[in-house]
């Protein structure tokens, strides 16, 4: 509609209600302004005044004849003097009329017709005496007056005319105002028509629009309906008080409630348990749970429906509110969900079996690793011993194949916990340097037999620049390798398997290749090869056995260690295995330090080490190598035993089993450094087979310094120690600086020493107490801190250098309390370093 | 017709007028004193020759006759006249009503033979009256006497029209009602 489309839409509506009244008004004011105009027009414009002045100069002039006829007739005896008289009356009646009326005072100012009426005037006075007085005189002055009005004929007849001709003028603009008038309504009238006719025009236009829209609403309606009527979901609306007023068939046969019962009814009490309806009593509140749910991004949602065979099942829904004329309307959209929360359910219940299942592995992985670990671990335990006994060549040959397939298992056993560690992200990396060829000659030395059953030989290519040094994880790399060589061995007969590395200049790595002459893999099949359980020939596979977990076990491997595998064959000719890994090769003179000093003999200060292990032959292990290397031990079988021996006794080490009877290592571990005992700062080392990084983790924040790996090695223990430094001194430094100093001096200057350091605190403390200048302070505390350090009290030296520090940055509570550690601790390294040293009471008694 | 009318007239017992006419008992009892000055004829007086000879007139007037019936007054200004003057005479309606007429036509005559068509609905409270007084004066025929039939021109406006105007005759000497 062209008035209303310029305004935005709402006001529209009242906008048009607004002009429409005010056209009306309009109208109304100009009908009744029309009505009023002609009534008024009626009432004094129209009012007849000039037709009757007409009336009375036209007669003016026929009264004047009438009289004259009369006084003629007198004259001639016809009549009687008193119808003269009669005549006379009536004529100056009219003149009077002429002269008083009020129609007639316009003429008067026709200077014509004034002196005209003055003459009939002036006559009509000058006779009335003879009119008046008796019959005889009258008679007599006939011919008189018969002459008089014979010369006033003209005057009658000019008062006449001229009073017409004012009266046609006056006519003329009554005519005038009338027409002008007439025009004024006539043109009212058509502006009223206009203005009707517009309005029925915009009329018939708002109703052929309603019309269209009626129309268009009603097939809108009609495909809502077919809509409804055929969705799939249950369709259900309601008014805000709960009514029914649509139910589509869906909802019938979800709710088993037919549609014309439905209608009308409360949909709560239609559909809802009585449990849902006390959360939801009534729709307005259902409609907000749904909004909150869907505004949250929780999805639909779900409630407990009433079917009427009065079972209760599952629906989901959303609810929509729709506002038309004022009334709330709430759309509810339903569907069945007993199928699905069945199905979610089958779901849930294959899940918690599948995780059931998991945690049943696991559980049986921690199990094996366990218990096929104990036992190993003393077999290679006992091998490594048996190394260092009297042996033949021969001897010691077997014995080297025996350690070596040991570990072997051991690395098999490992396998197994691998997969899943790998599966879990949780293999930690080693990183260290070692040499590839000697790890590789190391494979080959223990896959030699198998090859030799199979008529291969095996071969090392060492690359042109001769480098074989590298830094990666070795044992990954060693186990890697193993498969691979062992595959190849596998798939080859009479044939030649060759290894050899070269490094990667663009990624920074070194790219392994292992080639057998073998039987080759189908291409369509070299991708597969890589993943679980995988045999590709079940025919050969009864053959050469295998689990088929090799190369995927490989794959996840270098996948840990950050490099990628491939394979690159042609079947019938042989296969070449590629490996990808970080770390550059280098040369014997780049590798850095060592992380493990080598296995010594070397002078070390016998430890007195507490070794907490409930089995035997671990125990027996364990005890052989410490004291080989000069240690004393003492054994716990349990953790209580441990936290018992830990209060009682001063230890220099603990080692500490974690898979115990009753308190394992961890509980035994936070017993001992909670207890306050006499063992309560020593450090505390880890035994455990389980060396997954979140398990150190836990060792670590219950107080433990470090982790030695079941099977332990002289080797590793070794290492332990010396990080350990064995106590508050360091053992080795000091029997190095004593023989440095040779028999006779050194006890004298260890003597000095000690007697130094005493008095050296004791200012220390007189200095404090007076509040001295800290630099003073300062500089005695670094003298102390030289000279401990040099006797490897490295414990006290440490503190005496945390405390320089606190000398400008701390308060001196802070100093003060960081005093009275050292004093403490200086104590307890005097004694080890007086037991330590056994010459020293020689020394000092000869003192 | 005439008789049954007469009779009414009689019946209807109006006091200190008598009426004149073809009733033999009234023509005993009332008749104008003085000159009479209004005729009534209750037919059409005819009109052409070969009818009837002149009909008699039903009824005379002279100025105490009409001064004794019920007197009203008002006064208005006329066309006429200069000013608003004071009128009194008795009014139509009581007049109609002493005639015991309600419907049908009066036709006035004028002494200089003008003729007024007065329709008997003029007759109404608050109408014209046959004023005989104008300010308290008897009217000569020079005044436009001694009968004017005068509406209150100026308390209606409806009075203010020609219709109104021609039916206002002056010098009435004669009136004729038609049924």
């Amino acid at each position: 509609m062209k008035i209303g489309s310029w305004i935005p839409a709402l006001p529209v509506r009242k906008l048009r209600a607004a002009l429409i009244g005010l056209i009306l008004i309009l109208s109304l004011v100009g009908i009744g302004s029309l009505y009023l105009d002609v009534q008024h027009m009626i009432a004094t414009r129209y009012s007849a005044s000039s037709d009757t002045g007409q009336w009375t100069l036209a007669q003016t002039d026929v009264e004047f004849l009438t009289f004259r006829d009369a006084i003629t007739d007198a004259e001639m005896g016809r009549q009687t003097l008193n119808d003269v008289r009669k005549r006379y009356d009536v004529f100056y009646s009219r003149v009077m009329t002429l002269k008083a009326g009020k129609i007639f005072v316009l003429l008067h100012k026709d200077p014509g017709f004034a002196s005209n009426f003055q003459q009939i005037l002036g006559w009509l006075n000058a006779v009335q005496p003879m009119i008046d007085g008796p019959d005889d005189a009258l008679r007599q002055g006939l011919g008189g007056l018969e002459e008089g009005s014979h010369d006033l004929r003209q005057n009658v007849r000019n008062v006449a005319l001229e009073g017409l001709r004012a009266f046609a003028v006056i006519s003329d603009a009554e005519r005038k105002k009338v027409a002008d008038a007439l025009i004024a309504a006539g043109i009212l009238t058509m502006a009223l028509i206009i203005v009707l006719l517009s309005m029925v025009a915009i009329l018939l236009g708002l109703d052929s629009k309603n019309r269209r829209m009626t129309a268009e609403k009603l097939e809108t309606l009609d495909r809502l309906k077919a809509i409804i009527a055929t969705a799939l979901d249950a369709v259900i609306v309601v008014t805000a008080r709960g009514q029914i007023v649509e139910f589509n068939g869906s909802a019938a046969e979800v709710f088993g409630v037919a549609r014309q019962a439905a209608l009308g009814q409360d949909m709560a009490d239609l559909i809802l348990p009585a449990s849902e309806q006390t959360v939801y009593p009534d729709v307005k509140s259902l409609y907000q749970a749904a909004e909150v749910r869907r505004l949250a991004g929780q999805g639909r949602l779900r409630l407990t429906a009433h079917h009427a065979t009065g079972r209760d099942f599952p629906i989901e829904g959303s609810i929509t509110r729709v506002t038309s004329t004022g009334q709330d309307l709430y759309v509810a959209f339903l569907r069945d969900l007993s199928t699905v929360v069945a199905s979610e359910e089958a779901l849930m219940k294959a899940r918690d079996d599948a995780l059931a299942g998991e945690r049943a592995k696991a559980k049986l992985l921690a199990v094996m690793s366990h218990e096929m670990r104990t036992p190993l671990n003393g077999m290679i335990g006992m091998i490594e011993l048996l190394d260092d006994t009297q042996m033949n060549a021969r001897q010691r040959d077997y014995l080297g194949v025996m350690q070596i397939s040991g570990r072997l298992l051991m690395h098999h056993v490992e396998d197994v916990l691998n997969i899943a560690q790998l599966e879990t992200g949780h293999m930690p990396n080693q990183n260290e340097w070692f040499d590839l060829a000697g790890l590789i000659e190391e494979v080959f030395a223990n896959q030699r037999p198998a090859a030799i059953a199979q008529g291969n030989t095996l071969a090392l290519d060492l690359p042109a620049s001769g480098l074989t040094m590298m830094q990666s994880d070795p044992f990954q790399l060693r186990q890697v390798l193993m498969n691979l060589v062992g595959n190849a061995i596998k798939f080859t007969r009479n044939g030649d398997i060759r290894l050899s590395f070269d490094p990667d200049a663009a990624t920074a790595g070194t790219v392994l290749r292992v080639s057998d002459s073998g039987i080759g893999i189908d291409p369509a099949d070299q991708d597969r090869v890589f993943e679980d359980f995988v045999i590709l020939d079940t025919t050969y596979s009864r053959r050469v056995g295998g689990t088929g977990l090799g190369l995927g076990i490989t794959r996840r491997i270098v996948q840990n260690m950050g490099g990628e595998i491939w394979v690159d064959s042609v079947l019938g000719k042989g296969s070449s295995f590629y490996l990808r890994i970080p770390g550059v090769l280098a040369g014997p003179q780049s590798r850095a330090e060592p992380d493990l000093p080598p296995p010594t003999n070397a002078p070390n200060a016998p430890l007195h080490v507490l070794v907490v292990e409930d089995n035997a032959i671990n125990q027996l292990v364990v005890r052989e190598m410490l004291t080989r290397l000069g240690h004393s031990i003492e054994v716990a079988h349990d953790g209580a035993q441990a936290v018992h021996l830990a209060a009682m006794r001063r230890f220099d080490l603990i080692l500490m089993d974690i898979s115990m009877p009753q308190m394992d290592g961890v509980q035994a571990t936070i017993a001992i450094r909670g207890g306050g005992g006499l063992s309560c700062q020593t450090p505390i080392i880890a035994l455990t087979a389980h060396a997954l990084s979140d398990e150190v983790e836990r060792f670590r924040a219950a107080g433990m310094q470090d982790v030695l790996i079941k099977p332990m090695t002289g080797r590793a223990l070794a290492a332990v120690l010396a990080r350990m430094g064995g106590g508050p001194v360091d053992a080795r430094l000091l029997a190095e600086v004593m023989a440095g100093m040779g028999p006779a001096r050194g006890p004298r200057l260890l003597a000095a020493f000690l007697q130094d350091t005493d008095a050296g605190l004791s200012r220390v403390a007189v200095l404090l107490d007076r509040r001295a200048d800290p630099a003073e302070i300062r500089h005695e505390i670094h003298k102390l801190c030289g000279s401990t350090a040099l006797f490897g009290a490295r414990l006290v030296s440490d503190a005496l250098r945390r405390s320089e520090d606190l000398c400008q940055t701390g308060s001196s509570a802070d100093l003060d309390r960081a005093l009275t550690e050292i004093g403490k601790l200086w104590s307890e390294s005097r004694e080890v370093i007086r037991a330590a040293t056994p010459v020293l009471h020689m020394a000092s008694a000869a003192t | 017709m005439t008789k049954t009318w007469s009779r009414t007239i009689l019946a209807a017992g109006v006091a200190g007028w008598v009426w004149g006419g073809g009733a033999a008992v009234a023509e005993t009892q009332a008749r104008p004193v003085e000159e009479p000055i209004l005729t009534v004829f209750m037919t059409a007086a005819p009109q052409t020759a070969g009818q009837a000879g002149p009909v008699a007139p039903e009824a005379t007037f002279d100025m105490a006759m009409l001064q004794a019936m019920p007197v009203t007054s008002f006064r208005t200004s006329t066309v006429w006249t200069e000013g608003v003057s004071e009128f009194t005479g008795v009014s139509l309606k009581d007049f109609v009503t002493a005639m015991n007429i309600s419907t049908g036509t009066l036709s006035m005559y004028a002494v200089n033979d003008y003729m007024a068509e007065v329709p008997v609905s003029d007759a109404v409270d608050g109408g014209p009256i046959l004023a005989y007084l104008m300010d308290g004066r008897e009217m000569s025929v020079r005044d436009k006497g001694p009968i004017w039939l005068i509406y209150p021109y100026d308390y209606n406006p409806e009075y203010q029209t020609e219709v109104v105007y021609s039916r206002s005759i002056w010098q009435l000497v004669k009136i004729e009602y038609k049924p």
